[in-house]
């Protein structure tokens, strides 16, 4: 830094006041703090939603199962008899 | 100490150094706000060890930061809207005003300019000139402050006046 250059006067900075926080800001933090706290959901409610998703999940699982068990069978059965195991007739 | 008590006690401290990050009635109540919910919601979470004032001084620090980015943020986007949409005259996204309820008439304009370059400076830099120029913190304390060593504040400090120097200088060189 070069003796020319032009210092900033810092000392403006320990002439601010302090001032007094506004009047009503308790009542607005209350207001914001019970807001937040109707918006969030209760443990119980997050708690059913997870149990009923893990529900459907396993649903969707154990029918995607049956189903390509149950499709296996139908072929094996269909095979044994000499028949075609699907619909197309002009093969 | 009920929440209560921590407000009354502390709500001073925290508008006022919101209030030097932003320089903006409006924004240091809107940060004071963020600052007490988050001490309401965090308070089972404070370690006795360390002090309480020390703790939210840390809060305070970072809401005012993190206003102060997402306003910048805000301040980007409005520049890229503004491109799309420049078919009014009207002010969509209006400029941050100086409104320093704690700044002498006379001093008004100096230090609007002195901020001016101030807000320039790195997150670091300015919270170390905040405290020790307008909340007249000693290093140690700053130091305990922004988890730094006390030689660390130092230069910190000194690196803040010799950018806003170069800031200063190179805005009048125009």
């Amino acid at each position: 830094m070069t003796s020319q250059q032009k210092q900033p006067n810092l000392v403006l900075l320990e002439r601010i006041q302090k001032v007094d926080a506004p009047p009503f800001l308790l009542t607005r933090i209350q207001q914001r703090l019970e807001n937040t706290y109707r918006t969030q959901f209760s443990p119980r409610v997050v708690l059913g939603l997870g149990v009923s998703l893990v529900l459907i999940f396993t649903l969707n699982i154990v029918v995607l199962v049956k189903y390509n068990k149950a499709n296996k069978v139908e072929t094996n059965l269909a095979q044994s008899m000499n028949l075609v195991p699907d619909n197309s007739l002009y093969k | 100490m009920t929440f209560e008590e921590i407000y009354h006690t502390h709500k001073n401290l925290v508008f006022n150094l919101a209030l030097q990050y932003v320089q903006n009635y409006e924004d240091a109540e809107e940060i004071s706000q963020d600052v007490f919910v988050s001490i309401h919601q965090s308070i089972g979470s404070f370690n006795e060890n360390s002090k309480l004032s020390t703790w939210i001084y840390r809060i305070t620090i970072n809401k005012s930061l993190d206003f102060v980015k997402a306003k910048q943020r805000k301040k980007r986007f409005g520049f890229l809207t503004s491109l799309f949409y420049d078919d009014s005259n009207d002010v969509k996204h209006d400029a941050p005003h100086f409104d320093h309820p704690g700044v002498q008439l006379e001093d008004k304009e100096g230090l609007a300019n002195l901020f001016k370059h101030i807000n320039q400076l790195p997150d670091n830099q300015k919270t170390a000139l905040i405290l020790s120029k307008i909340e007249q913190k000693s290093q140690a304390e700053i130091a305990e402050l922004m988890n730094l060593s006390q030689k660390a504040v130092e230069s910190l400090v000194q690196r803040a006046k010799t950018n806003l120097s170069k800031k200063i200088n190179d805005s009048e060189g125009k």
